[in-house]
């Protein structure tokens, strides 16, 4: 094994990061300019009132709520890591398969491999203590033991997960009785989104059990700006399931330009199933809320039933913006915007208004940007 | 049916590459042969045909229609297989062509949908997710999608790759089969696949189209000859 040779694989994988960033340079600056204006907007506009929502909670209950959070993200960072980890070891084609077949020293990009994860896990959660765990975290040694290894084991336990991995046999998902053209393209989405695309399904899942976790919040009167974040956390859930259905249909966009779909027609497929989707999960959160708390607050739980359907109802405005094949971007965007529109709404349900009005321009500015992408 | 492509032109001013200007007509009937090394142009000249990109000048006009972007119902006509075969990777073959039938609005789907699979001899993988097929099982679910609507125009970016020895033999008769109205254009950089099959061949070099002048009268071996030489001119070829 040579480890200046190991050193030398690293350099170059990690090269491919800056090539590629060097690459996207435009695309990169554009959505880092954008999320900079949007977060300095948001944080110009709101700053007062939410400083104003924070000093009503009590501070012990404000640390626990940082504490409760930021170890929520510690352990969503380990099974995060595991996925670069995954493709490193595993992807085909990709620099380790390339070493290998030009006949490097299997100890040589052994010791790469390892180099390579250990680069990751640092960079990743050194990001993760920067930014979150140091400022909102407030544990003790033995507890960011505990907490960090718990992640660890998390991120094992998913990289376990991938090898395990089996081949079903599936069951047809359409049927064969006469559709219309656009009940075709929207039961092709939306099936696949609830039977088939795991991490659509995962993401829908969490969703569901963050409401039900916001609803017993809601019942134990705990402060309502906790409810709203649980509300926007759902909401963002939602709105990655079709988000990462994009992704997929994108692998195979020329079959969709093929069969004759039109920028439109496809933007009006999707909105369907966001509808449907912000429906269904505003819906719960009613059900959720009223079956807590009963009639007791209506208009909290009409903002909160707004909060979590806003977030599904900005992907058709936006898929098409930047890069709809990269859900993450996508999931960012909507973020963004659904929280800017969401403290809105919080503070005064007549911000409800500003929904229309931003989707309707979202949508106008990405016209005809499916045969663009 | 007939194509006419008049001064087309497409430019990438990132990579300084150009196509064209192209000018170019196939008649109904016409099975046409494109080779080109990598990077003349054969994909952006399908792109452009099948309307999934626009031109910066010229125009493609296919059964008497104007092609771009905006032709929805044109593009119907079309059958296409791109060389980078991407399909979905959560679905089976089965439901993906489901779904293609029920896009061109056929009628009796199961009728349909077992002829397609038994054609491609794709019923035995019919079931499983397209991720987990091979390249090969994969190009034979791309050529069912290409081929199901018996398309007016069929383009085939290198459709013989990744095909075994019998499934290639399928993809042949399918383009002998094709009719006397339908125009079929199949690149590839295998002579011998098409040398049988198509009526003219044209060479793709540095964004211009070539005619191959003898190819039509020429026999089978001639026409390997003949490819040969726009590659290889006589004086450079080695000897064995």
């Amino acid at each position: 094994m040579s480890l200046s040779r190991s050193l030398r694989l690293t350099w170059t994988h990690n090269k491919q990061f800056f090539q590629k960033l060097r690459y996207d340079l435009g695309r990169e600056l554009v959505v880092l300019i954008s999320s900079a204006v949007l977060l300095g907007l948001f944080a110009y506009i709101f700053r007062d009132f939410i400083n104003d929502k924070l000093k009503a909670i009590p501070p012990s209950e404000q640390a626990s709520i940082a504490r409760g959070f930021a170890t929520f993200l510690l352990l969503l960072t380990g099974p995060l890591l595991a996925s670069p980890i995954h493709r490193l070891w595993r992807d085909e084609p990709s620099l380790r398969s390339f070493a290998n077949r030009s006949g490097e020293n299997p100890r040589t990009i052994s010791g790469f491999l390892v180099i390579q994860t250990f680069i990751i896990l640092v960079f990743g959660f050194g990001i993760y203590w920067q930014f979150i765990g140091r400022p909102w975290g407030h544990w003790d040694v033995l507890q960011i033991a505990l907490w960090q290894s718990a992640s660890l084991c998390l991120g094992i336990f998913r990289l376990v997960l991938h090898k395990e991995k089996t081949l079903p046999s599936f069951k047809p998902l359409l049927n064969d009785q006469p559709s219309t053209r656009i009940e075709t393209l929207i039961a092709w989405r939306w099936k696949q989104i609830f039977l088939r695309n795991r991490i659509a399904k995962l993401c829908l899942m969490l969703a569901f059990l963050l409401q039900i976790f916001g609803g017993a919040l809601f019942a134990l009167k705990a402060p309502f700006p906790l409810a709203v974040l649980i509300a926007m956390g759902s909401g963002i859930l939602i709105a990655c399931a079709p988000s990462f259905q994009l992704e997929e249909d994108m692998r195979a966009i020329w079959f969709e330009r093929q069969v004759g779909s039109s920028h439109a027609e496809y933007v009006a497929v999707y909105q369907k199933i966001c509808q449907n989707l912000a429906l269904v999960f505003g819906l719960s959160v009613l059900l959720i809320s009223f079956a807590t708390r009963g009639i007791a607050a209506p208009t909290d739980t009409l903002k909160l039933f707004a909060i979590t359907a806003l977030f599904p109802l900005l992907l058709p405005a936006v898929m098409f913006q930047i890069a709809p094949e990269r859900p993450v971007l996508q999931i960012m965007t909507i973020t963004l915007i659904g929280i800017f529109l969401g403290t809105a709404i919080f503070a005064h349900w007549a911000s409800v208004a500003l929904v229309p009005i931003a989707l309707v321009y979202a949508k106008q500015y990405q016209q005809n940007n499916f045969y663009r992408s | 049916m007939a194509l006419f492509l008049e001064d087309l032109t497409k430019g990438f001013p990132q990579s300084g590459f150009k196509l064209g200007p192209l000018t170019l007509t196939l008649e109904a009937g016409s099975r046409l042969a494109l080779f080109g090394k990598n990077g003349a142009g054969k994909t952006t000249l399908f792109q452009l045909l099948t309307g999934h990109m626009t031109a910066d000048a010229g125009t493609i006009r296919i059964a008497g229609q104007m092609m771009n972007v905006s032709a929805f119902e044109l593009k119907k006509k079309i059958g296409y297989l791109p060389q980078h075969l991407e399909l979905p990777r959560w679905v089976s073959a089965y439901d993906l062509i489901t779904y293609a039938l029920k896009l061109y609005e056929f009628e009796n789907l199961v009728t349909h949908r077992t002829a397609i699979l038994e054609r491609w001899d794709a019923a035995y993988y019919a079931n499983k997710p397209l991720g987990a097929c091979s390249y090969g099982m994969q190009k034979r679910v791309g050529l069912a999608l290409a081929t199901l609507h018996s398309p007016e125009l069929l383009i085939l970016d290198e459709p013989f790759s990744g095909l075994d020895l019998f499934h290639i033999r399928t993809l042949e008769d399918l383009i002998a089969a094709r009719t006397a109205d339908q125009i079929t254009i199949v690149s590839t950089h295998v002579a011998s696949h098409v040398a049988r099959l198509c009526d003219r061949a044209i060479v793709i070099r540095d964004g211009h189209l070539n005619e191959i002048e003898d190819w039509n009268s020429a026999g089978f071996m001639e026409r390997l000859d003949l490819m040969e030489d726009q590659f290889f001119p006589k004086p450079l070829r080695s000897s064995p």
